[in-house]
């Protein structure tokens, strides 16, 4: 299931378990994490995402099994790792009473960073986060977006090498989620590896390298997205948009390895699910090119993820 | 109106209902009376009026619990809403103010009523133990059901005014110290200016003046509990203090209803506050909070819970201003006043108003220090510093200790001022253990008070100097049961110094645990 890496890995996890009382949130949980790779870490709610990050950010002592983060045992060597990770919660966790910079200036000097390095780094996470105009407002006046962006400019204060991210995109608006995204592909860019958790996996697809999905304390799948999709859907869709409306209905399904074909309500636009065991996509894009339908766009369904997702993980909510 | 009041008021029940915590209270009181009784039937061999001494001791314990359930309970009921900014979702859903004030306010008042209520039948066996009257037992539940209706609807409208539940508790606790003290320091004045020749004593002024303030102190419900058992008591249950504090709630509970609107128009909650500091950016140097220190708990804390240089310098001036009014009012009361103050009691007074203001910032820091942090949820973020919990732990007191700098510098100054008599107490106090049971009691106070604000929202405060109290009242007469009423206290007191420190280091050991476990949430 896991694929396997080449390099030693960031993070390590091997046989965690961990129980709260009466019910196991997490139940031999193995999975790596790549160097300067964007991982994503989704499961439905009480998957035990959150409770996986909180041993991994030292917080949390596993019950059974290990975690090494840099080589380094998170029981063990909690200093040493706290140096080398960040790590964002789930929820806001700020001194709404500081200013940005305050709030800033106050966690690079518990990280032990001189004034002048603190003065350097805080001007860089500001510029990254785009925040720079805002560092002397009151957090307590900033929005959900903009308080995000502190809370992540937080993180990168003592410059780490690896962020934990704990759904850092829950609860923002469309355009503050697709700034956080960008803002987290330049992180990747710049050499810092992402482990970000999220209860949506067609949110992380574009952005993440690789994926492990946890439902009720159990790892389903861990390794990269492509072969997500090929080991959760042997039957892929796409949407084809057309520029104009054409009962093309027929057309399509009679097209070598086409299963089935559907109109998307309200559009010119058409759901085409093929075998991939009797074709590719090039071989179907090329059949509706050759039918002289006037293609506007040919794209994955990316509600497809979602049913592998579904097909993976438990229906119901855990009791 | 009515389907709001019963939604609330079942909410209250079933919470209250569901509260382990309530009910080991509940279990924790009557396994309290219980034994009082059984202490009170061993020594009714040794003294008479055994059943006088154990309703006295119940009902001054009740007073003081009802005293410090209007300072916390009462006084949040309502800001506790605002806080959790519960009260505009209230609002549409059509609870008004009355629904509110008989849901939430009305609920605990009878609860309170109820738990007194579960006491009376015990009272009664007082009676049996001799020295109180049936007629003794009576008054005294009336005086104190009239007590509490008044100081839980004193509490409901101070909620209502306030958008936080520490500004509720503070001014709460003024106004009881003004209800308690109030009319006896007007008196000493009024005795004073009566002396001087200010007064004529036998004008209109000095007899309406001391017509009411006479009036005022038989409101008291501790005088009034002093005349009910008193020898000879036959006057009648519905006395001044009983109508006083009955007309006293009418006029809160319709303050409540008529200010409700005018100060809830807003739905905001209890945010995060800045202190009284300016930020960097175009503020003067001085006011402005400066950049962290090397220890930066430390410097979080002194600037942003203990208010930093502009409040040090506020304190300063307004500890200094508290001595010198009480200066001037020991002089103005004093047989012969002078305005050419004596240096000695200058100094006194320093000492014994900084270490009462002291006392006083310690209880607000020890409540505060980390239920902010948990109420923020910012603890797991400073506990993923590269820094031990117990480092952190300490590092953050500092910060507040630094902040208490005001209050001591006003306590050595009255030393210097009067070293002879600070020596000479202090000496005698040196041969008495009392006095280290008595500072064994502060410190083990600070601790408690600071792992309860782990465990509850609100009243930490109140309930660590209602365990203090009970817990030594308790104390006290198990040991005189035990010695047969034949100790001397020294080796109570020896003995209960060495439990205290035993306390104090399992307390401390425990916020530190606990400090551990919050910030894992």
């Amino acid at each position: 299931m896991a694929s396997v890496f080449e390099t030693p890995p960031v993070l390590d996890v091997q046989r965690l378990s961990y129980a709260f009382k009466n019910h196991r949130a997490l139940i031999n949980v193995n999975f790596q994490v790549q160097p300067q790779s964007l991982h994503g870490f989704v499961g439905p709610n009480g998957a035990g995402k959150t409770t996986t990050l909180k041993i991994i950010c030292t917080l949390l002592q596993p019950q059974a099994g290990s975690v090494r983060v840099f080589g380094m045992d998170v029981v063990g060597q909690v200093k040493e790792v706290r140096r080398r990770i960040g790590f964002m919660p789930d929820h806001f966790s700020m001194y709404r009473q500081m200013t940005v910079y305050e709030y800033l200036d106050f966690f690079g000097a518990a990280y032990g960073l001189a004034q002048s390095d603190r003065d350097r780094v805080i001007a860089d996470v500001l510029a990254l986060t785009d925040m720079d105009g805002r560092k002397d407002s009151l957090i307590n006046g900033l929005s959900r977006g903009m308080q995000q962006r502190v809370s992540l400019a937080r993180v990168l204060v003592n410059d780490p090498d690896l962020l934990l991210l704990d759904e850092p995109a829950s609860g923002l608006d469309p355009r503050a989620r697709i700034e956080l995204m960008e803002i987290l592909q330049e992180l990747r860019r710049m050499g810092k590896t992402i482990f970000i958790s999220s209860h949506i996996l067609s949110e992380l697809a574009e952005l993440c390298d690789s994926v492990t999905i946890i439902d009720r304390g159990l790892i389903k799948y861990s390794g990269d997205m492509d072969g997500l999709l090929v080991d959760a859907a042997a039957h892929p869709t796409y949407v084809l948009r057309l520029r104009e409306s054409v009962d093309a209905g027929e057309q399509l399904q009679s097209l070598p390895g086409v299963l089935s074909v559907s109109p998307l309500e309200g559009k010119p636009a058409w759901s085409v699910t093929y075998d991939r065991e009797l074709t590719d996509t090039n071989t179907v894009l090329r059949g509706v090119l050759d039918l002289g339908l006037p293609v506007a766009s040919f794209t994955e369904d990316r509600k497809h993820l979602n049913q592998a997702f579904m097909d993976l993980t438990e229906r119901g909510v855990r009791a | 109106m009515i389907r709001g009041t019963m939604a609330l008021m079942d909410r209250a029940l079933r919470v209250d209902s569901r509260s382990v915590r309530g009910h080991l209270i509940r279990f924790l009181f009557v396994g309290l009376i219980v034994w009082c009784l059984v202490v009170t039937q061993l020594q009714a061999m040794l003294i008479s009026a055994a059943g006088l001494e154990f309703v006295r001791s119940m009902i001054t314990i009740a007073l003081f619990l009802i005293t410090l359930g209007g300072v916390s309970l009462f006084a949040t009921a309502i800001t506790e809403e605002k806080e959790e900014q519960t009260l505009g979702l209230l609002r549409m859903a059509g609870v008004g103010p009355a629904s509110l004030l008989l849901g939430k306010g009305v609920t605990r008042i009878l609860i309170a009523l109820l738990i007194l209520a579960a006491q009376f039948p015990f009272m009664l066996l007082g009676i049996t133990l001799g020295g109180v009257l049936i007629h003794q037992v009576w008054a005294a539940y009336v005086a104190i059901c009239a007590y509490l209706i008044m100081i839980g609807n004193a509490g409901l409208f101070v909620s209502v005014i306030f958008r936080t539940s520490r500004m509720a508790s503070f001014t709460m606790t003024l106004a009881l110290l003004v209800y308690f003290f109030g009319p006896w320091l007007l008196q000493m004045v009024l005795a004073s200016a009566i002396a001087v020749g200010n007064v004529d004593p036998t004008g209109a002024f000095a007899a309406n003046a001391d017509r009411i303030l006479q009036k005022l102190s038989a409101a008291n419900i501790f005088v009034r509990s002093g005349v009910i058992f008193s020898s000879g008591f036959s006057e009648p249950l519905i006395s001044f203090q009983v109508v006083f504090h009955t007309i006293s709630a009418g006029v809160f509970f319709l303050l409540f209803w008529l200010s409700f609107a005018c100060f809830n128009h807003q739905a905001r909650g209890g945010e995060a506050e800045r202190p009284l500091f300016g930020r960097r950016t175009g503020k003067p140097h001085w006011i402005a909070v400066p950049r962290p220190w090397p220890n930066a708990l430390v410097w979080k804390d002194f600037f942003f819970a203990g208010g930093g240089w502009t409040l040090m310098v506020a304190k300063f001036i307004l500890y200094g201003l508290i001595i010198l009014g009480v200066v001037i009012f020991v002089e103005a009361v004093s047989p012969n006043p002078s305005l050419s103050w004596d240096r000695e009691v200058l100094g006194d007074i320093a000492i014994w108003v900084s270490l009462v203001l002291l006392f006083a910032e310690l209880c607000i820091y020890s409540s505060r220090i980390f239920r902010d942090e948990i109420r923020h949820r910012t603890l797991s973020s400073i506990a993923m510093l590269p820094t031990s919990i117990p480092a952190l732990v300490y590092s953050k007191w500092l910060g507040c200790l630094l902040a208490t700098v005001p209050a001591l510098t006003y306590f050595f100054a009255g030393v210097f001022l009067s070293p002879e008599d600070f020596f000479f107490v202090l000496e005698e106090f040196a041969d008495e253990p009392g006095f280290y049971y008595l500072l064994m009691q502060f410190v083990v106070g600070f601790h408690l008070c600071t792992l309860l604000s782990m465990y509850i929202k609100y009243g930490s405060v109140a309930v660590t100097v209602a365990l203090l109290f009970v817990g030594n009242i308790l104390t006290v007469m198990t040991v005189q049961m035990l010695t047969w009423g034949t100790s001397d206290g020294e080796a109570f007191f020896v003995l209960g110094c060495m439990a205290s420190m035993a306390l104090t280091a399992i307390l401390h050991a425990g916020v530190i645990l606990r400090v551990g476990v919050m910030a894992q949430r």
